[in-house]
């Protein structure tokens, strides 16, 4: 069943048609958009789960030639990564700045020089306002929205830039300070509020749109541990989270997949239950031995 | 349509909020000064006589908006490198639309700036010296019309440099395109800057609103193609 009012006009619900759809016909908000139409009921099915499609794609990606392309010195060498619907992705690298710069390609900040991405099941090279953009959100290490912006304003800005009516706009934004527990901090200018605010206020404008792909560079990290868990446990099933993150264990809990990035390659993408089975630490040296461990059994797939 | 217009106002209020608008607009109105300050009539038939206030007002406001197209670049490149041009860019806003609503901002302010200054300069000067008030309102529009192409002479860099050499850049770029017209060098009908020239010759050009609107055409003109470039290497920037 999907969100008819939506099917007839043929165009994204806006925020409120789709929760008030979702809490008439009691399905999930995310369904009434029109691009992923599968219903939950096939959609949790054990049977079906391998039709799942990949929500992120990506063959063969190069990108980043040292200090003068990105300022950081990492480098991608050929990455191959699938990260399927709904999938909670730790990444983790060595050098560490070479997730933050798999996030920056993916999220269209910089240009690889070669390679195919998929986004959301688009290819990274539909660049139209309707085209992977609108379906993908990123979150930097170092949020930058102007410091006398207060949350509110940026988070109206960020809706009026996604083209949310104005009551839409109020509607989500109220839900949205309410989540992100603004308080007396929500109209005042971020630049008084801090780096918790405004990291607060960055993730707060990545979820406005309510995106399939939410890409996270050391997410909150200002924020107290127990908070950031809060935040970071999106409860939405069909959101497929990538976190980047220097401190993989405090991803504890909130990722349910590992990938390492070494030499500019995916050396390693599993499932925290391997980690867990081999009794490995959620920490870089664990994911590490966990890699080496695979290379050794499988010295061709490295 | 609506995000450009909510972007140029963003961009005006950036301007406003960290003084650089004040830094334009200021600059641009105290270019009047010369037309407030010399004394109005200094010989300037004479050989060797040093330049008429007419043409002490075209430099400083060639001056000016050579700093206005230094401020644009190095504007951009902070943009750029402070992340809140990626931070536009991740809630789906077109690059394009972000260099070309940065470009509105200082155009508006460029043009809303140019205006007391000719309002002051027809005051001082009035009739007998810079003739018919058209003439004056040309000259001002060619010249604003040359303050735009500077500006996106200054995107461009600001699109391609890093900020401290992408507003040296502009400002060489930008004093090279402007000052030389100014000081009433004559050059071939296709410098975008001919509107300062004759600004700074009303008194004895014979053609002032002919020459003003064909050099306002050719600096729009040329404004229109640096502003593609600009637009087409902020869209291959790293953010």
């Amino acid at each position: 069943m999907v969100c008819r009012q939506a099917a007839r006009v043929n165009r994204v619900p806006s925020a409120r048609a789709r929760y008030a759809c979702a809490r008439r016909i009691r399905c999930y908000p995310r369904r009434c958009a029109l691009t992923s139409s599968t219903p939950d009921a096939l959609w949790s099915s054990p049977s079906v789960r391998l039709l799942r499609p990949a929500a992120i794609e990506v063959r063969g990606l190069r990108s980043g030639s040292g200090w003068r392309r990105n300022g950081r010195g990492a480098e991608l060498r050929g990455i191959d990564l699938a990260v399927p619907v709904g999938a909670r992705l730790l990444l983790v690298s060595q050098p560490e700045s070479a997730a933050s710069l798999l996030l920056r390609v993916l999220a269209g900040m910089v240009r690889p020089t070669a390679g195919t991405v998929t986004l959301a099941g688009m290819p990274r090279t539909d660049d139209s306002p309707t085209g992977w953009r609108r379906r993908v959100a990123y979150v930097p290490a170092s949020p930058a929205i102007y410091g006398w912006l207060s949350p509110v304003e940026a988070l109206f800005l960020a809706a009026d830039l996604a083209g949310m009516g104005r009551a839409d706009a109020e509607w989500r934004v109220d839900e949205l300070v309410e989540h992100l527990r603004l308080g007396g901090d929500a109209t005042r200018s971020m630049r008084r509020g801090g780096p918790a605010v405004l990291e607060r206020t960055a993730l707060g404008a990545a979820l406005l749109g309510e995106p399939e792909v939410l890409l996270l560079d050391e997410p909150l990290r200002a924020l107290d541990p127990a908070e950031r868990r809060r935040l970071l446990n999106l409860s939405r099933t069909r959101v497929t989270v990538v976190i980047a993150s220097r401190y993989p264990a405090s991803e504890e809990g909130i990722v349910d997949q590992v990938a390492l990035i070494r030499d500019g390659r995916v050396a390693l993408q599993a499932a925290v239950e391997e980690l867990t089975a081999a009794a490995l630490p959620l920490n870089a040296r664990g994911i590490a031995a966990l890699a080496d461990a695979a290379d050794r059994t499988h010295p061709a797939s490295s | 349509m609506s995000r450009f217009v909510t972007l140029t106002g963003m961009a005006v209020r950036e301007l406003w909020i960290s003084f650089r608008l004040l830094l334009v607009a200021g600059t641009l109105l105290l270019s009047g000064l010369p037309a407030a300050l010399l004394p109005p009539v200094l010989s300037p038939d004479l050989a060797g006589a040093p330049p008429d206030p007419v043409t002490w007002l075209a430099v400083a406001v060639a001056a000016a908006l050579t700093l206005a197209a230094a401020v644009a670049a190095a504007t951009l490149a902070t943009e750029r490198r402070r992340g809140t041009a990626g931070w536009m860019v991740a809630r789906a806003v077109p690059r394009a639309t972000i260099a070309l609503s940065w470009f509105a901002a200082f155009a508006l302010v460029v043009a809303l700036g140019i205006v007391p200054v000719a309002v002051v300069a027809w005051l001082v000067f009035g009739p007998f010296i810079l003739g018919e008030a058209g003439a004056l309102a040309a000259a001002a529009v060619a010249t604003a019309c040359a303050g735009w192409a500077a500006i996106a002479f200054g995107l461009f860099a600001g699109a391609a440099l890093p900020r401290w050499p992408a507003a040296v850049g502009a400002l060489l770029a930008g004093g090279a395109l402007l000052v030389p017209p100014a000081f009433g060098q004559a050059g071939p009908w296709w410098l975008p800057a001919d509107g300062l020239r004759v600004l700074g010759e009303l008194d004895t050009t014979a053609r002032p609103v002919a020459d003003s609107l064909r050099a306002a055409g050719v600096a729009l003109g040329l404004a229109a193609v640096v502003l593609v470039g600009a637009v087409v290497t902020f869209e291959r920037a790293d953010l």
